[in-house]
């Protein structure tokens, strides 16, 4: 498990070590959907897609 | 900083929030006070609450309130009556008044939140937390004692809940659904869109996930696409539309199935699960059940 900030917030996100790229977290302290861009090194993105 | 900044900034931000949301349900009033902006009232959900804190804090380049939500789940706010549907046909709720563009169905009986009427269309809310707009012809007011979505059991972050039925019960359920057609916002056992179709196999084993697949993304807990088992759902995106897409992992012979209400296909398929991650974009998987076998 790696923190990594959030590229919203700030805070910590918590990345887990067996997270795959493209995988979508949740930052715990703004709430934002969050994309693992890379895994080496750890990258996250703010995530927005079309719904259904 | 003046007050008409601020009458020029909730009128800017008021266009855009009837650009994203054609439910709009407004009753805030901004004014300016000693400590700069202040609102009473209130939007209906909490997203549109956000467009408001956002966009003013832009144009403001200042700290603003946020409005109170009146609709989302959990509210304080009362400013709802309860209605219940006349007969058994099931109700289409659309995105907009002028009902062209289907947001999900739900077959009664069913006490729905009413919140405004407008040119025999009704603004509703099914327990799922779902706004809609429907015909309101078929609506009679309701009164009841207690609140009636009090026993709802919804989907959680963070929560796992047990199954009312078995892992082989819901298999048997879901593969019955298997070439029934696609349909955009559909959540009946006659056609579905894919978060409509987890969303009714999974209330009928006692828990209620929200209605759109952002939503189901949040629900329950994470497991890592390497641990997948029947009965979690596995969220994907298509490669070239990004689309986001829900299916529900079962259990065969031949290992982890993914059911699935696809679009591409237009109609519910089964296949196995390695085929399903590899012809799309894995994105999360999540247990909202813990299943007896």
């Amino acid at each position: 498990m790696t923190a990594t900030p959030c590229p919203e917030c700030g805070g910590p996100v918590e990345v887990p070590a067996d997270a795959l790229p493209g995988e979508l977290l949740v930052c715990d302290a703004c709430g934002v959907e969050l994309e693992l861009v890379s895994t080496d090194p750890v990258a996250l993105a703010v995530f927005e897609e079309e719904e259904k | 900083m003046t007050a008409q900044a601020l009458a020029d900034a909730v009128s800017a931000v008021r266009s855009e929030l009837d650009a994203h949301y054609p439910v709009l349900v407004d009753t805030t009033r901004w004014t300016w006070g000693e400590d700069g902006p202040q609102v009473q009232g209130g939007v209906l959900v909490s997203a549109q609450a956000k467009v408001y804190v956002d966009g003013l804090s832009e144009r403001l380049a200042a700290e603003v309130p946020s409005p109170a939500v009146l609709a989302d789940l959990g509210s304080d706010w009362t400013l709802h009556s309860w209605v219940l549907p006349l007969g058994r046909a099931t109700l289409d709720l659309h995105r907009g008044i002028e009902g062209d563009d289907l947001q999900t169905q739900w077959t009664p009986p069913v006490i729905l939140r009413w919140f405004a009427r407008r040119d025999r269309r009704a603004l509703v809310q099914l327990p799922d937390g779902t706004l809609g707009w429907m015909t309101s012809n078929r609506l009679m007011n309701a009164a009841p004692i207690s609140d009636p979505w009090a026993d709802v059991r919804r989907a959680a972050i963070g929560e796992v809940s047990d199954a009312e039925d078995s892992l082989e019960a819901l298999a048997e359920r879901a593969r019955r659904r298997t070439g029934r057609p696609y349909l955009w916002g559909g959540n009946t056992d006659a056609a579905a869109d894919c978060s409509g179709f987890v969303q009714s196999l999974l209330h009928q084993s006692g828990l209620l996930l929200p209605k759109n697949t952002r939503d189901q993304r949040r629900s329950g807990v994470r497991v890592a696409a390497a641990a997948i088992e029947p009965g979690d759902l596995v969220f994907v995106r298509g490669n070239t539309s990004g689309l986001g897409h829900v299916g529900l992992a079962l259990p065969a012979e031949e290992g982890t199935q993914v059911i699935h209400s696809c679009l591409t296909r237009k109609q519910i398929v089964e296949e196995p699960l390695a085929d399903f991650l590899g012809r799309y974009a894995f994105t999360a998987a999540r247990r909202v059940l813990r299943w007896t076998v």
